[in-house]
């Protein structure tokens, strides 16, 4: 029965005060903690994925966003096409390390159906780092070859793809409208990566062209004898470029040159969209402190009430010989209980919805959040036992101001 | 600590309140008081006649205004507000007037709680816990709270509380003013043996006659005169 047990003891009377007061700790510390995971998973996401290509070619009317998200995030639609020459020249272009096509528009099971190069592959890497072409289980498909595709593990896990499996995609990005006639087979699956490769089924981008909805829209179009890719073009190109400080000198090559293509910088758009974002869950992290700071003066008001209640106890502490900085340590203790003990159950709360919301985050927004216990848990429990010490501290100092012979003889 | 220094050593006591109408109201005046070790003595008192404020002097609960208080050799006036919690958890048993036991706890651990502010020295605290609920015949009832317990039984946990630390002195305040006649006679019985046994001194204060005849020694206690009104007040 020691000043520990007294505490606890102490928690256990008012149960329903203590509950009360910790699960205020518990949501607060949830949601601060999904706001900032959110927040960090969101931006290292978009600015590691951002850092893929150091220059993208898209359509000279698209949003420079929109284009990014559309070709670095499978996200929204393309804003028109790019001509098949740009990727040539680019291709050739001694200070483009390597360029990568894009021609999407289809889908399947509402993934992403992407035409591509396997340089993809060698470009892009996982969160770690890690070039796609090593996180491939399988094969990857051939450039101009065969049917062939590549799916990530989001796809393997959504749909019935397996290595080997056969599919025809639909024409448009809503699940099952009219379906191509011609079929691919899966002959390399990504482990998961973390990044929007996840959700994505590359394909050679020759195979695209060869789709016979795509070809009838391209005679239609262009007329009969030209190559399909020519009078399709693409949707947008990547490029990595050998050296990245040659790309403010790309940008402006091409915005002065007046090409039929614009060129954005990726880093910077979503740079500027993370800023946008940024006063939105800066809000929602106000709202988690402000939680926070109601429930530890909730603390207060509940142990100086608690406090008052029982001065007689503490008198009998002390008539017990209990030193005063027991006493106040009794009533400290029980503070930071409360805080610890919210905020663990807060941490608990916080992955729990992390790891339900993070599915939906990758799905909607292309962004990993990292789920489970960390360091970072560490950290908060450290700043919550300091709050700790705040709230406790004017309860306690009340219990060190309790004139020990009145409440001695006060009956009980 | 010489065996020879007394259990309780009183010189020049005094205390007084500020009264309301601005003065010193004195409730203690008490020149010399000797209690040898495992001695016993009731004080006798009206109510209001200082009794409750001397023990808590002796305890170290209320500052002297002047005067000397020794607890088995020990100065009790004249130390810090923690240091006098120190001194009364290692040389002191306090028998309360209304028990003050911790509603919260089981009699177990209101007995447990009484060791826990004191030094070590002997049995472990749980083995002297048991023993004084055992030695006071509630170690049955030791998982009920004060408030499943009779008035009777309570001062008996209250008993096990003051004495499982086997103190020097044991005060006790008016320990059968809640209890019946018979009641009263049985805690004062078990009170005497249980201090015999732990070879504590006993300092009794009372307003019951049944109380104060049982002691060979006694003292009895007046509020002192109060002292005359400044000049020029009313
Ligand atoms: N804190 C205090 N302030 C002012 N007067 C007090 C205080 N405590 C006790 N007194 C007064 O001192 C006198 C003695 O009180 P007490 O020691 O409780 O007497 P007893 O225990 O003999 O009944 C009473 O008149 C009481 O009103
Ligand atoms: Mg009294």
């Amino acid at each position: 029965m020691g000043v520990f047990g007294l505490a606890w003891r102490g928690i256990g009377r008012r149960r329903l005060m203590s509950g009360l007061t910790m699960l205020s700790v518990a949501l607060g510390v949830a949601l601060a903690l999904a706001v900032l995971s959110l927040r960090a998973g969101v931006r290292e996401s978009y600015t590691g994925v951002a850092r893929g290509y150091d220059a993208i070619l898209g359509p000279t009317h698209g949003s420079p966003l929109g284009i990014v998200l559309n070709t670095m995030f499978h996200l929204g639609e393309a804003g028109g096409t790019v001509p098949w020459e740009l990727y040539e020249e680019a291709r050739n272009d001694p200070r483009v390390a390597v360029a990568v096509p894009y021609a999407v528009g289809d889908s399947f099971f509402g993934h992403p159906v992407v035409g591509t190069s396997s340089d993809l592959f060698r470009v892009l890497t996982d969160r770690a780092g890690t070039p796609l072409e090593q996180r491939l289980t399988g094969a990857l498909f051939e450039d101009g070859g065969p049917f062939e595709a590549v799916i990530g593990s989001r796809v393997l896990a959504d749909t019935p793809l397996r290595l080997g499996a056969r599919f025809r995609v639909a024409h448009g990005t809503e699940a099952a409208l009219e379906e191509h006639a011609e079929e691919w087979t899966v002959v390399g699956v990504l482990r998961p990566t973390g990044t929007p490769a996840d959700r994505a089924i590359y394909i050679p981008i020759d195979t695209f062209y060869e789709v016979g909805g795509h070809q009838r829209g391209a005679a239609q179009r262009g007329g009969e004898g030209h190559d399909a890719k020519e009078v399709l073009g693409l949707s947008a190109v990547g490029i990595r470029l050998k050296a990245r400080i040659l790309s403010l000198r790309f940008l402006d090559e091409y915005r002065s040159e007046r090409k039929a293509a614009q060129c954005v910088l990726p880093q910077d758009q979503v740079r500027r969209l993370l800023d946008i974002v940024g006063d939105v869950d800066r809000y929602f992290e106000g709202i988690a402190w402000l939680v926070l700071v109601v429930a530890g003066l909730g603390i207060v008001v509940s142990l100086t009430q608690a406090i008052l209640a029982r001065r007689r106890e503490i008198a009998i502490l002390r008539s017990l010989g209990a030193r005063p900085w027991q006493v106040f340590a009794v009533v400290l203790l029980e503070a930071e209980l409360l805080v610890l003990l919210g905020g663990v159950l807060g941490l608990l709360l916080g992955h729990l919805g992390l790891a339900l919301l993070a599915p939906t985050i990758l799905e909607r927004f292309g962004a990993l959040v990292a789920v489970g216990p960390g360091l970072a848990d560490l950290r908060i429990l450290g700043i919550l036992a300091a709050a700790g010490v705040l709230v406790g501290w004017p309860p306690a100092a009340r219990a060190l101001r309790v004139p020990v012979a009145r409440f001695l003889q006060a009956g009980s | 600590m010489a065996a020879a220094t007394p259990a309780l050593r009183i010189e020049g006591l005094q205390k007084g309140f500020a009264s309301p109408e601005g003065g010193r109201v004195p409730v203690v005046d008490l020149p010399e008081l000797t209690l040898e070790r495992e001695a016993a003595l009731a004080v006798e008192g009206e109510s209001g006649s200082g009794k409750t404020t001397l023990l808590h002097l002796i305890a170290g609960i209320l500052p002297a205004d002047a005067g000397r208080i020794e607890i088995g050799g020990h100065l009790m006036t004249g130390l810090g507000e923690a240091a006098r919690d120190r001194l009364r958890a290692r040389t002191l048993g306090y028998l309360f007037q209304t028990f003050n036991l911790l509603a919260g706890l089981t009699a177990y651990e209101n007995v447990l709680l009484g060791m826990t502010f004191r030094p070590r020295a002997g049995l472990a605290p749980r083995e002297a816990a048991r023993r004084a609920l055992e030695r006071v015949g509630l170690w049955d009832r030791r998982h009920h709270r004060p408030e499943q317990l009779s008035v009777g039984q309570q001062q008996r946990v209250a008993i096990a509380r003051a004495l499982a630390g086997q103190p020097l002195l044991v005060l006790a305040d008016e320990p059968t003013s809640n209890l019946d006649a018979a009641r009263g006679a049985q805690c004062m019985d078990l009170l005497e043996e249980f201090c015999a046994e732990t070879r504590s001194a006993l300092l009794v204060v009372t307003h019951d006659p049944a109380v104060a005849t049982r002691f060979a020694r006694r003292l009895v206690l007046r509020a002192p005169e109060p002292e005359p009104a400044p000049p020029g007040r009313g």
